[in-house]
């Protein structure tokens, strides 16, 4: 059976018709949020739990088992790590290119467009995929504790 | 500023039914306004990053406290005996707490008027040396980028701890 | 007189994880007490009639509001 019109588990029909509708949208503006960090108030932290909160809203809607085929919780271990480590990496190229740590080493162009402020945009997005793979990580996990009698 | 003042009491208020209800359910629900109330007023105090990263935080443990408690109808009530040996004690703790609170609050700096020698320097060097409009993002990821490495490294603990605590593979079976 | 309406909310939660035996209390008076001390450090940084510190195009040299003190609140929401 598709899983759209599997009734028996997730909500009703309307919740997953809306939820269909409405999926795009979110993670479209969570990944407005998180690349211009620089320029509105927003960055990496709200941006990543934006796009970690429509998954959420994906496996809310459509029931337990159909998202476990689809979205993996080591798909979002691996998301998360590497998120970590490309922070972790611009840090340490800070040192490779000048003199201290986290150094801001790309050139800063005219303010106000999206591609200046040196490193900050990338570091912005590193954060966002390291958050967002966290939250929905752990979501994942509290939901698969069964007690086990 | 009356603003501040009327969500400061909605919070109190707020905060108040939380702790002395019986139910769980409608005690979760008040701590929803409190967080709703203080978005609010992070927006009065002209302060967005924060009043958008508080309201998607407090919409995600939500989502997580009310999974916890409203769904079966067993563990939504309490039922206990007073102690009141606990509570005179933690009520005059709490306010002999307050009463030196409030001598130490004469020495800050009048509301709306900060001190702000450290600041200024990052308000007139910020676009200059960075290149970035927001001065927030800018203090947070350039002038001190170390403590957002510091909060990312916290996370992914926090975030390992949970998974090792709830896990399925490699538990030892009884 | 506003710092100390942010402490009586931060007693509140306190006397919550004290007398409370149940978890998900104790784990709400935790919660509350979190949300007094980002009111308080976001209410150390106003300025009388700042706006936001963000430079547009039409804003130059005006009066921020201090930049710091939202840089704590936003790196304390990690639980």
């Amino acid at each position: 059976m598709s899983p759209i019109k599997n009734n028996s588990q997730g909500m009703s029909v309307i919740v997953k018709t809306v939820a269909k509708f409405v999926v795009p949208p979110i993670v479209l503006f969570g990944i407005y949020m998180v690349l211009h960090g620089h320029l509105t108030p927003g960055g990496g932290f709200p941006g990543g739990v934006i796009i970690a909160s429509s998954f959420i809203l994906l496996t809310l809607a459509f029931g337990r088992e159909v998202a476990f085929q689809k979205l993996k919780r080591s798909t979002a271990s691996l998301l998360e790590s590497i998120g970590g480590l490309i922070f972790l990496s611009l840090a340490l190229l800070g040192i490779g290119f000048g003199g201290w740590f986290f150094l801001n080493f790309l050139p800063k162009g005219q303010p106000l467009r999206i591609l200046s402020a040196g490193f900050i945009p990338l570091a912005n997005i590193a954060i966002g995929i390291k958050v967002g793979g966290g939250i929905f990580a752990v979501f994942l996990v509290l939901i698969m504790f069964r007690v086990k009698k | 500023m009356w603003q501040i003042y009327a969500l400061a009491f909605l919070m109190i208020a707020g905060s108040l039914v939380a702790v002395h209800t019986r139910y769980l359910l409608s005690a979760v629900i008040s701590l929803a306004v409190v967080g709703l109330a203080l978005c609010v007023a992070f927006l009065y105090l002209q302060a967005p990053d924060c009043a958008i990263t508080q309201i998607v935080v407090e919409v995600l443990a939500l989502i997580i406290l009310i999974r916890a408690t409203g769904v079966e109808k067993d563990i939504s009530e309490i039922r206990d005996k007073r102690e009141v040996f606990v509570i005179e004690t933690a009520v005059i703790f709490i306010v002999v707490f307050a009463f030196f609170i409030f001598k130490a609050l004469n020495y800050l700096p009048q509301f709306g008027h900060p001190l702000m020698r450290v600041s200024q320097e990052y308000i007139n060097k910020g676009l200059a040396q960075t290149g970035s409009a927001n001065l927030v993002t800018s203090i947070l990821l350039d002038f001190r980028a170390y403590d957002t490495l510091g909060e990312a490294t916290v996370l992914f603990t926090a975030i390992l701890g949970a998974i090792i605590v709830l896990r399925e593979v490699g538990r030892k079976e009884k | 007189m506003l710092f100390f309406l942010s402490f009586v909310i931060f007693l509140i939660g306190l006397y919550c994880v004290a007398t409370k035996k149940n978890l998900l209390k104790i784990v709400i008076g935790i919660v509350i007490m979190e949300y007094a001390v980002n009111f308080f450090l976001v209410l150390l940084g106003y300025r009388m009639g700042g706006v936001a510190p963000i430079v547009t195009k039409g804003v130059k040299g005006a009066k921020f509001v201090d930049p710091l003190p939202p840089g704590y609140g936003f790196n304390s929401y990690s639980y």
